[in-house]
């Protein structure tokens, strides 16, 4: 054959495969493409959601009673899908198909939001006037058709573990901190206790003033809060700085010798003369040194009833495919053995992120998370898509997220991107909310009108920084107010509308990571920080810093309190 | 003569065509797939930032020595947009009730590399942007390849790149 030829067969060849190989490679290109858009408006979809949320909480400060709760989360949940149909061009119901499950993780337990059954199959009184049980006819009806499923929010689960000891049975009901609550037998009597964990001394039994290193003043505080509103009595709008305390669960201010509540802007006056006795010894006591000896209480107490339970004695229920119920000992299904240390041990720092209890605490929030979406997500089907639906592998970094923060997940599967499905989840932390305060959603007030970070620089590089602290709330209460459409901030400084505090340049507009809260401030029970060849002493902010945290805590409305 | 000629040529002609032109390709292709690996790298490494609200040395770190690994040498620039909510700064207008009329400044490469030197982790928060863009600045060798044939003058000439841009969605400041 000629050389020439064997030219030609060579180009023929040779020409195809890198055809191919450019057109497969620019297809792989447009899927991560395509990939990425998904990826970035499931993500912006989930932000705005949980954007939703926050402004709808911000306004209502009875947004973690249940009821209010579930609208709150419903609307997030319509918003996620608002965002997501104007941002992909498609219909609500199409994109549905697309979304296995929306998981919103909240202080105690959380919703998914999914495909439920939603059929009656309850009791009926039939023709001839029976009573008799109604099920579906599986022999018209078909049992997985997508008719009989209703996209809703499922029933709340709580973050619990049952545990049994000889004749101690008890549930532990876990959150996002270090509250529980105890429910069930224990030595014989049957408890119903909640509280917060604590270092405890174990040969203490009362609280004395000492947490982390710091002493804790029994002295009441002035809290004052700014509000517009318009009274039961007159239309007229009035403001004002008002001092208020937290009586009941609820805020009430003081106008002189007056109590009123508020409520969507009207002021509610408070008449009873028991009440009104209650209010003015409330105004006398110190919220946050109640709030620790309260936690200190408690936590001796679970020290000496639990400080015996182990991993052994954690007891699961676990019902079969074919419908039996089996009971599991040692919690062989969570993903921290603790061995034979004590689960509830609180003469160990519980507090402490690599403590056993907040180890297992955590274990038992992912374990009931991942169980009941495993199952949402494995048995979702759709018509729209013939992908199959699994629970995708969640990174450690976001479980991290999940079980500190009130987060939402979104779920995105089976929507075609050219030869392949996309198939991601997204975790957005929201870290603006009245579900609970956490270490770090305390905001400090200083006397030049600023408010700051706790691990803001320059309040622990300046000894006289600290001393100018003259307050500090939960973030929120720093959110923009909204009342009959005019806006106002319920932290003002020198009591003007004109002048609210605003945040500081140094920790909170340009972040600076340089201080970490839980190493160099929580943590650091000494006070002292040498950094760079400096010395700074830090006790005066840690103090100020724990008697904020303890009151915001102390006064958050809690349901099961 | 003629036939010699044609020959020679027809030599060259057959060495571009089973030599250099499936070399061309497959560079070409070799610098695709890093593109592939540096977009995905650089999406990773900016929506890490976007979820997390932190910037850590190892994360970056880790970025860099995920496009190292492309066999490429890159030119990082880093851009991140502070939101400056604070109405303190608009005084000339003190109406504190007025939504997106915000300020951002800008922090760029070398002021965020040496911030990572000395604190480990820039924080950002909520609202504040972060850009990432990457250009390759060696040669590749299907760039060497082309420059046979025709040459692209100019200094900002780039084969690989990837370029992402995410809105910080939470407080990374604290933890």
């Amino acid at each position: 054959m000629k050389f020439q030829y064997l030219a030609v067969i060579f180009v023929i060849i040779i020409l195809p495969i890198t055809l191919v190989m450019s057109f497969y490679m620019q297809t792989q290109i447009d899927i991560m493409d395509r990939q990425n858009e998904y990826r970035a408006k499931l993500s912006d979809a989930t932000y705005d959601a949980v954007k939703a949320f926050q402004i709808n909480t911000t306004n209502s400060y009875y947004s973690s009673v249940s009821d209010s709760k579930i609208r709150d989360i419903e609307a997030a949940v319509n918003t996620f899908y608002n965002s997501l149909t104007a941002n992909l061009n498609l219909t609500k119901s199409e994109l549905k198909a697309y979304v296995p499950a929306i998981v919103y993780t909240l202080y105690d337990g959380y919703y998914i939001y999914g495909k439920r059954y939603n059929v009656y199959e309850g009791p009926q009184i039939n023709k001839s006037g029976e009573l008799t049980n109604m099920t579906i006819n599986t022999d018209t009806e078909n049992i997985t058709d997508p008719d009989l499923y209703e996209y809703g929010l499922k029933p709340f689960v709580y973050y619990s573990c049952q545990y049994q000891k000889g004749s101690d049975n008890f549930i532990v009901n876990f959150t996002l901190d270090n509250f529980i609550s105890i429910y069930g037998t224990i030595g014989g009597t049957y408890y119903n206790k909640s509280g917060y964990l604590i270092e405890i001394d174990s040969n203490r039994n009362k609280f004395d003033g000492k947490y982390k290193g710091t002493t804790i003043t029994n002295t009441a505080e002035n809290l004052t809060e700014y509000l517009k509103f318009t009274t039961t009595a007159s239309n007229q709008p009035k403001e004002g700085v008002y001092r208020y305390v937290v009586h009941q669960n609820q805020k009430v201010y003081i106008n002189g010798s007056d109590y009123f509540w508020y409520d969507q802007g009207v002021a509610h006056p408070i008449q009873g003369s028991t009440t009104k006795a209650a209010i003015a010894e409330m105004i006398k006591k110190s919220s946050s040194y109640e709030f620790y000896q309260e936690a200190y209480e408690f936590s001796k107490w679970v020290y000496d009833n639990l400080k015996d339970i182990k991993q052994a004695n954690i007891r699961t229920v676990i019902r079969k495919t074919n419908g039996d119920i089996e009971i599991e000992t040692g919690g062989t299904n969570l993903e921290f053995d603790a061995g034979n240390q004590s689960l509830f041990d609180t003469s160990k720092d519980p507090e402490d992120p690599a403590s056993i209890f907040n180890q297992h605490r955590m274990a038992v929030i992912k374990n009931t998370i991942e169980t009941n979406l495993m199952a949402a997500i494995n048995s979702y089907n759709s018509n729209a898509s013939s992908f199959a639906y699994a629970l995708p592998q969640l990174t450690e970094e976001d479980w991290e997220k999940a079980v500190n923060n009130v987060c939402m997940i979104a779920f995105m599967q089976g929507m075609p991107i050219g030869g392949k499905y996309f198939n991601d989840y997204v975790v957005v932390p929201n870290d603006k909310n009245n579900e609970f305060v956490d270490n770090d959603s305390v905001y400090l007030t200083t006397n030049d009108g600023k408010y700051h970070l706790t691990n803001c620089p320059i309040l622990i590089e300046n000894r006289n920084w600290q001393d100018r602290i003259n307050g500090g709330y939960i973030n929120t209460a720093f959110q923009r107010q909204t009342v009959n459409g005019q806006y106002y901030y319920r932290h003002v400084y020198n009591n003007k509308i004109e002048t609210p505090y605003s945040p500081c340049y140094y920790c909170l507009v340009n972040s600076s990571g340089k201080y970490d809260l839980d190493d160099d401030i929580i943590n650091n029970t000494i006070g002292n920080i040498d950094r760079n060849g400096q010395h700074y002493n830090i006790t005066t902010l840690r103090q100020k810093y724990f008697s904020i945290l303890g009151r915001e805590k102390n006064n958050l409305y809690k349901t099961n309190n | 003569m003629s036939d010699s000629f044609i020959t020679i040529i027809a030599i060259f002609l057959a060495a571009i065509l089973m030599f250099i032109f499936p070399l061309m390709s497959m560079a070409d292709r070799t610098d695709d797939i890093s593109e592939l690996a540096v977009q995905a790298a650089t999406t990773e490494f900016v929506d890490k930032v976007k979820t997390t609200g932190k910037l850590t040395s190892e994360g970056y770190n880790e970025f860099v020595s995920t496009l190292a690994a492309t066999g490429n040498s890159y030119d990082i620039d880093m851009q991140i947009q502070h939101l400056d909510e604070n109405p303190g700064v608009k005084v000339t207008q003190a109406d504190v009730t007025k939504i997106g009329e915000n300020l951002y400044y800008n922090e760029y490469t070398s002021q965020i590399e040496e911030r990572l030197d000395n604190d480990k982790r820039i924080a950002l928060k909520e609202g504040d942007m972060f850009k990432v863009t990457v250009k390759n600045t060696n040669k590749t060798i299907a760039e060497i390849l082309r420059g046979f044939f025709y040459k692209i003058s100019g200094n900002d000439t780039y084969q690989v790149s990837g370029q992402h841009v995410g809105t910080v969605s939470v407080n990374g400041a604290s933890n």
